[in-house]
């Protein structure tokens, strides 16, 4: 919070900081400069809000803070910012965007985390069904083969029976004309 | 017509008759499963290992009586075969 409030004085700062520069200059630039001071006001504050935009973008990229070109006509000692709260406000701004950056990072791993568990807790039940199914399908085969085989032997069994009973009344007949013929 | 035997004629005629329909069925059926299995395709390749296992893994215990009936019917055909000579 205490950064937040700093912060905002220096954007403030910044914005309001031109326009006391104008105004103060505005007995040497004699008639005529309450309109040129309002204007470099205005003007002054909109570019100190450029400048902080171009300032945060940069330091989310990740890329250098390049040092912001004044313009000729309005380049002043006094409307310069002093060197030290330069870098104040841009170790600001980097800490708060390194601070978002890790909680966003740290949201988006915990989120990832979560969905590979789901994906891991979701195919190792397709591979148990799988595994099951499987199961029961050779289970299944097993027992149509047995039942197969069984059916067969059943066949050759019924036809073995009529051939001894065959072989059996070969017998008798062969045993009976033996008989009667003395 | 001296010597003709109605019941030893239909017993040698059901005895060819029986016997070649068994063995051109039994050779038809064979001729099947070896088109069946035969030939370089990776699903025949794959089918003739799981025959393999098939046959591996084939237990006795199920059809145990099934196989003791047919040994105990053989035997007496052959017994009775036996007899048939001496008679």
């Amino acid at each position: 919070m205490s950064n937040g409030r700093r912060e905002h004085g220096e954007r403030s700062e910044a914005g309001g900081g031109p326009a006391r520069a104008g105004g103060a200059r505005r007995p040497v630039s004699g008639p005529g400069g309450a309109a040129t001071g309002s204007a470099g006001g205005v003007r002054g504050f909109l570019r100190g809000v450029r400048d902080l935009t171009r300032e945060v973008v940069a330091i989310a990229r990740g890329q250098p803070v390049e040092p912001i070109e004044e313009d000729d006509e309005q380049a002043s000692p006094a409307q310069s910012p002093p060197p030290e709260k330069a870098s104040w406000k841009v170790n600001v701004l980097h800490a708060a965007t390194e601070r978002l950056r890790g909680a966003a990072d740290e949201y988006i791993a915990a989120k990832l985390d979560e969905i590979e568990a789901r994906v891991d807790a979701k195919l190792g039940e397709i591979e148990q069904r799988i595994d099951e199914k499987m199961l029961d399908l050779h289970r299944q085969l097993r027992e149509a083969r047995d039942r197969e085989l069984r059916h067969r032997l059943r066949l050759l069994k019924i036809t073995l029976l009529f051939t001894v009973l065959v072989a059996v009344l070969s017998l008798g007949y062969k045993l009976a004309i033996k008989y009667w013929a003395g | 017509m001296d010597g003709f035997d109605l019941f030893a004629f239909y017993r040698t005629t059901l005895f060819l008759f029986l016997g070649t329909y068994t063995l051109l069925l039994t050779i038809s059926s064979v001729w099947q499963v070896v088109r069946l299995l035969a030939g370089p395709e990776r699903h025949k390749e794959f089918l003739r290992t799981y025959v393999s296992y098939q046959l591996l893994t084939m237990r006795i215990r199920p059809v145990r009586g099934e196989l003791l009936q047919i040994a105990a019917l053989v035997a007496l055909l052959g017994v009775v075969g036996y007899l048939h000579t001496l008679v």
